[in-house]
């Protein structure tokens, strides 16, 4: 037994650390912990917060350097800044420091998450020299809450990023939902994941074609939604497993009309529309 | 495939837990061996009988759960919940158990767990001043004068609320 046990080569990497007492009792376990674990510690943190640690030991000084997590959102870094500042000067500021943190970091490091609550004004290209930064930088999971004051489009470099798994975009909230400009180009070879929410999709041909061309995409997440002027909400994958359609609830008749879904490999489907459809289709596997 | 069905795990300081292996196989350390069939005797492990106790009940917590899962039974779903609340205070009130069951999961493979304690950890740091977060985790400020003006200088504007 022992013998099997000491070929094994995932006993032999078992034994060889695990009880190290990291730090000692009283000493400094936080500091001694892997790398890959203080990194999944501090991805729960605002990169804010992960630039206040550099002031704690020399160890930290240049943990926000390589951290392969960024979270930025402008509602989190200064208490109340529209006390002292205008929107404006807030949201330069914002701009400033996460240029600030994507101009440090070394650019051949990959990003696995990034996420980003903020303002996108007319005419700034910030938010999308943003994303290709990213996309250039491996960014796997994508996480964008913005408010803005056109229509977002998703550039190239994010269509065509081949690290990205998942995507999120928020653009609102029940008041207020901004317009996606879906890109009229295929991409998106690895997504597995997308997640919209208060968003407006406004052509429903480009959206068919769209999902249809995200070979991979095994969840579609839907919520408050809100599909502008669309004849046919048309589903048609063999990839998608978890499907959620909640559309906003409409008061003038302007959203879906109808729908159809036919996906072979669904294991999961929940829809909800804004009002009454005159027609709902649904192609799903043999239960 | 091994005929048992269950799994015996000793401990650093020799303690034997036998426990189903439907319950340790959340262990990708664990399940690889029960599938290369090199789980039959008992698995050496070294990690305290204390942190290795609190690993397999997680581990029988989250197997009773992900199972009861489709049944709504709301005196369980109660249950289930207080426990991983207590499990939380517990963890967060005692750092040698913390620390000793991140590098526990880590090593065990247990993602869940590790996912958790990281972000009981998290919630730890957050909102700490830098001398806060050295007295919590005993950590030595070892800057140099020059050094500490340094980072001031980098980014003290980030201290200034």
């Amino acid at each position: 037994m022992e013998n099997a046990l000491q070929r094994s080569p995932k006993f032999s990497k078992l034994t060889c650390g695990v009880c190290s007492n990291v730090g000692g009792e009283d000493g400094d376990r936080l500091s001694n912990l892997p790398e890959p674990i203080v990194h999944h510690i501090f991805s729960f943190l605002e990169t804010i917060d992960v630039v206040r640690v550099s002031a704690v030991s020399r160890k930290w000084r240049y943990l926000w350097l390589s951290i392969p997590y960024l979270n930025f959102n402008i509602q989190n870094i200064w208490s109340n800044p529209l006390e002292r500042w205008s929107l404006q000067t807030t949201n330069e500021k914002f701009k400033d420091f996460v240029n600030w943190v994507l101009l440090f970091q070394n650019g051949s490091l990959s990003i696995h998450r990034f996420r980003l609550s903020c303002l996108n004004r007319v005419d700034d290209y910030t938010l999308y020299r943003w994303i290709a930064v990213v996309a250039r930088r491996n960014v796997q999971v994508l996480d964008l809450d913005i408010i803005s004051d056109e229509p977002i489009k998703l550039p190239r470099s994010l269509v065509t990023c081949e690290s990205l798994v998942s995507l999120k975009l928020d653009f609102g909230n029940r008041e207020y939902q901004g317009v996606l400009n879906l890109p009229t180009c295929a991409g998106f070879s690895r997504l597995k994941s997308l997640d919209l929410q208060h968003v407006d999709v406004l052509d429903y041909n480009l959206f068919r074609e769209f999902l249809s061309s995200c070979p991979l995409l095994e969840n579609l997440y839907m919520k408050e939604c809100f599909f502008h002027n669309f004849l046919s909400l048309d589903i048609s994958t063999t990839s998608l497993k978890y499907l959620t359609v909640d559309e906003f609830l409409l008061s003038e008749p302007k959203g879906l009309r109808s729908c159809k879904v036919i996906c072979e490999s669904l294991e999961a489907l929940k829809l909800h529309f804004g009002r009454e459809i005159d027609k709902c289709v649904l192609k799903l596997p043999p239960t | 495939m091994a005929t048992t069905s269950t799994v015996k795990l000793r401990s650093g300081d020799n303690e034997v837990f036998e426990v189903e292996k439907q319950v340790m196989i959340q262990s990708g350390t664990i399940r690889n061996m029960i599938e290369d069939d090199a789980a039959d005797g008992e698995i050496p492990l070294q990690i305290s009988s204390r942190n290795l106790a609190k690993v397999v009940e997680w581990c029988k917590c989250m197997q009773h759960r992900d199972r009861n899962n489709n049944n709504d039974n709301k005196e369980e779903e109660e249950e289930e919940e207080e426990w991983e609340k207590k499990f939380d205070e517990e963890v967060s009130e005692d750092k040698d158990l913390h620390f000793g069951l991140l590098l526990a999961a880590n090593y065990l493979e247990i993602p869940a767990l590790l996912h958790r304690l990281c972000q009981l950890a998290a919630d730890i740091v957050k909102g700490k001043t830098p001398e806060e977060i050295r007295r919590t985790f005993n950590i030595k400020k070892d800057f140099t004068p020059e050094e500490e003006e340094a980072v001031m200088d980098e980014h003290g504007w980030a201290f200034h609320d």
